[in-house]
């Protein structure tokens, strides 16, 4: 008997020690039915995974602890619950809501750190996935079109603009996940480059709030946040079809098994284009043109500590030739990196490695379609950044960060020329009692052309009840792009443009507040601010040349202010009202006018119904753009201006089991307006869209 | 009986003789691409030698007949030089017209070189150029600035010693897409005929 006993103690701690650490349960929603699908993560770890089909998930291999975890699903409120977790099976269960405002939804931008929105101190706009395949959207700029009150798109013969609060979109930065994109032209980069099957949700700051991220964050900053490896399988296949043979269509395919995860996207995009303006027959209103892109991730969590995110992706852009010349555009794209996340504790450490490389070709029809390069743009950024977790109400971020630029044109002094700048950058977070909050960050760097510049900011917020007060002020900066510094363009010897190697940044202050409603049934934000911006760079005729010469210089500025008014308003059971407006007034102190290509008023209404039951879901939307009167510019032949007008869409969309379908009728009056570059439509167009979920086909 | 058929014999092969004489032999269409991407100074093209010449006077020089300087063009005459040289519009266009075109028409308008009004950047300059091949283009707005565009009209140009020749001003870009290189394809006619076939 006592060998026995003796065995089974001896036994008993090998038993004790092998046993497995784990977390499980079940995730419901208020009626009680089970959720698959949902996302569970334990903060601090690389550790998570999915519901299953029963609505059951497991977690294993945790190191015993008190953590927070965190349930998320979309058109769920996320919730967070703290658990300490000791030897053995540890159990929780959590019940979600229904939300169509997810307060709780994690944002980045703001601080450079995961916050959640109704807790982040610089007002954020959240554009999710969901939302976008509700109204049948297929790209980011018609995403942003639609939902950021005061930004508008304008597509200049072939190239897109964007505009935000009256401010050109060199002074918008536009980041995927926390990265610059390279091939810039004049602040707009190739927006069709941005793949829309890979998104998870676009995170959208205005002003130089979020100056932490450098250069160009003085109008805002749009971050582009990629789908995370979450599902053990996931497949999607979507396609929207319309007039034109304007085709969209992609998919995505993903994995996810043990530490190892990885997921493919593709896009592609055609479309026959067309031509609202038939006097001018070789420059159409709309080129024809074929686009690709495939995006690849891959996600490794070799211990709960240390997660490697390698990934790259190609792209490649087409226009058909409608023009004179026997040439026609092709644009190539190419990036790569690597993320990594290692965990300590309550603190963690961040590194990053970036390359992207934008490559513009003239194919030249008479030579067999052989490829001549243009211009090729490299851009490469290395960082590294430190997350203290000081204690529950102080965050201290720390970053080291450099950055070098390659442009390669034949329009630049010696063809190829080059910038580096290397960064530092501090913010530190206090959450003063239960209601303050205040971030203060400052961002120094030393550029090789024009040296140390220093971007300080802060913001604070205030919370009572429903309502949330933010203030933020803060100074931005443009550096001079390398066209600026180094142009020397000589336009068929009738005038020439050079750059300016003396070139200063331009500068911005500032400053802007926001109050914040928030109830189940509404959430509403109304902000003011105020813009300043000096030493702008514009290019002005040298008085004295021998020849007819532009040059960049630092001479101009202007300031801008507004009001800005974002709200959804709950009508009755699936039933929304969203509502935005956007108030611009700028003053270019050059001419003591409004600047060039500004709108004072726009806006935009819709009204969403949507019904869900067991496997069906249904969707309707009818959505107004309200674009107030555009200024250009007053010459000796009169005042140029754009009439205000307004347009209209329709859409329904439905969804079964795996399967959703989506029609639509997009300016719905048939609203033309040919000499307007902001309102290219070519009148009433239908469309339909297709999209797949193959991972719920069971 | 074989005196029938020497007469026969004879007189179809008289025929065929005929026949013979008859057919003059058709010009052949030639393709020239002139590198006219210099903003200052002209090129000279001839037709008789089927190519760009060196010109030391243009004024007084009758050897050139066609002059380029970007989408500017010249003829040798009027106010560009002391040749014959003017050009009318035929009124056709493109291959169908350029083959359609087989005399030159007794109704054509010859114009030579007059000062004309080119309208330049927002305003104007004065070129000496051919009024009427100045319609050989249109400007049209592209992204890359402005493109020139061919008109694809059909003129008739007589030449520095006054011969005729029908050209079709096809192009304004090289093969690497540069603009300034204008292709032309013409006929000319070398015997002063009026015969454009």
């Amino acid at each position: 008997m006592k060998q026995y006993l003796f065995i089974y103690f001896l036994l008993l701690p090998t038993v004790i020690c092998s046993q497995e650490v784990s977390i499980s349960g079940h995730v419901t929603v208020t009626d009680s039915s089970s959720v698959s699908g949902a996302t569970i993560v334990i903060k601090g770890t690389t550790l998570g995974t999915v519901t299953d089909k029963k609505g059951f998930y497991y977690i294993n291999k945790i190191k015993p602890e008190t953590y927070t975890l965190r349930v998320s699903l979309l058109g769920y409120e996320t919730l967070e619950r703290s658990i300490a977790i000791q030897k053995g099976n540890n159990y929780a269960d959590f019940i979600l809501r229904e939300s169509n405002i997810n307060l709780n939804e994690v944002v980045v931008t703001g601080t450079r750190s995961e916050k959640t929105l109704k807790n982040v101190p610089v007002i954020t706009q959240v554009i999710s996935a969901r939302q976008m395949l509700d109204l049948g959207i297929t790209t980011v700029t018609g995403a942003l079109q639609n939902m950021v009150p005061g930004l508008d798109v304008s597509q200049f013969g072939t190239r897109t603009s964007i505009t935000m609060q009256g401010m050109d979109a060199k002074y918008v930065l536009f980041l995927v996940d926390g990265e610059r994109i390279a091939g810039e032209i004049n602040g707009d980069i190739d927006y069709s480059m941005l793949n829309l099957e890979n998104i998870e949700r676009i995170e959208v700051i205005k002003g130089a709030s979020s100056s932490l991220y450098g250069s160009n964050a003085i109008g805002g900053v749009i971050n582009i946040i990629t789908k995370k490896i979450t599902e053990p399988f996931d497949a999607k296949f979507y396609s929207r079809y319309s007039k034109y043979n304007e085709l969209f269509s992609g998919g995505g395919i993903g994995v996810k098994k043990g530490i190892f995860g990885s997921r493919t996207s593709f896009n592609y995009s055609c479309t026959d284009g067309y031509d609202i303006m038939p006097e001018s027959p070789h420059d159409w209103t709309q080129n024809p043109y074929s686009s690709f892109s495939i995006n690849q991730k891959f996600e490794i969590t070799p211990t709960s500590r240390l997660s490697l995110v390698p990934y790259f992706g190609y792209y490649q852009f087409e226009r058909g030739n409608v023009s004179a010349r026997p040439a026609h555009d092709l644009y190539q794209d190419l990036n790569a990196g690597l993320k990594g996340q290692y965990y300590l504790g309550k603190h963690s450490i961040d590194f990053s490695y970036y390359r992207d490389r934008y490559n513009t070709y003239n194919v030249l029809e008479l030579l067999n379609n052989k490829k001549d390069a243009a211009s090729y743009d490299v851009i490469q950024t290395v960082r590294t950044q430190g997350n203290f977790h000081l204690s529950d109400k102080n965050n201290l971020i720390t970053g080291l960060e450099y950055n070098y630029e390659n442009l390669f044109s034949t329009r630049i002094d010696g063809g190829l020329k080059g910038a580096g700048e290397a960064v530092f950058y501090v913010q530190e977070d206090i959450r003063l009692g239960e209601r303050w909050d205040l971030i203060a960050g400052i961002r120094a760097s030393h550029h090789s052309n024009y040296g140390l510049n220093a971007a300080p900011k802060i913001s604070v917020m205030f919370k009572q009840g429903f309502l949330n007060f933010r203030a933020s002020a803060g100074t931005g900066f443009r550096s001079p792009a390398l066209k600026e510094l180094y142009m020397n363009f000589d336009h068929f010897g009738e005038w020439y443009i050079i750059g300016n190697t003396q070139l200063k940044p331009e500068s911005s202050k500032y400053i802007s507040g926001s109050v914040e409603f928030s109830k189940p049934w509404n959430n509403s934000s109304v902000t003011i601010y105020r813009n300043v911006l000096s030493n702008m760079i514009t290019d002005r005729w040298l008085p004295d040349s021998v020849q007819l010469t532009r040059q960049y210089q630092n001479i101009a500025s202007a300031s801008v202010y507004g009001i800005d008014f974002i709200s959804k308003q709950k009508i009755c059971n699936g039933f929304w009202l969203s509502t935005g407006y956007s108030y611009v007034h700028s003053h270019d102190n050059q001419t003591g006018l409004q600047l060039y290509g500004t709108t004072k008023h726009s806006g935009n209404i819709a009204a969403d119904y949507n019904f869900r039951k067991k496997n069906y879901s249904f969707t309707a939307q009818i959505y107004c753009k309200l674009t107030g009167e555009k200024f250009y510019e007053i010459t000796t032949e009169g005042t140029y201006r754009d009439r205000p007008y307004s347009t209209w869409r329709i859409t329904i969309s439905q969804e079964y089991r795996w399967l959703r379908i989506s029609t639509g009728v997009d300016n719905m009056f048939n609203l033309i307006i040919p000499q307007n570059i902001n309102f290219i439509s070519p009148g009433r167009r239908f469309f339909i869209g297709l999209n797949i979920d193959f991972g719920k086909i069971r | 009986m074989k005196k029938i058929v020497y007469l026969s014999v004879a007189v179809i092969g008289l025929f065929i003789a005929c026949k013979k004489e008859d057919t003059k032999p058709a010009i052949q269409s030639q393709t020239f691409e002139i590198n006219a991407t210099s903003k200052t100074s002209w090129r000279y093209f001839s037709f008789a030698q089927n190519d760009t010449i060196a010109v030391t006077d243009s004024a007084s020089s009758n050897e050139w007949d066609l002059a380029f300087q970007r989408n500017n063009i010249k003829t040798n005459g009027g106010k560009s030089g002391n040749g014959m040289g003017s050009a009318a519009n035929s009124y056709q266009k493109g291959q169908t017209g350029f083959d359609a075109l087989k005399l030159v028409p007794d109704t054509s308008t010859f114009i030579s070189d007059d000062s004309v009004v080119v309208p330049i950047q927002g305003s104007y300059t004065i070129y000496v150029i051919n009024p009427v091949l100045f319609t050989w283009f249109t400007m049209q707005t592209a992204d890359q600035g402005t493109q020139i565009v061919p008109t694809d009209n059909i003129y008739i140009v007589k030449t520095g010693t006054g011969k005729f020749a029908k050209v079709w001003f096809k192009s304004y870009y090289n093969a690497y897409a540069t603009s300034g290189y204008v292709t032309i394809q013409y006929k000319y006619q070398p015997d002063g005929s009026k015969n454009l076939e």
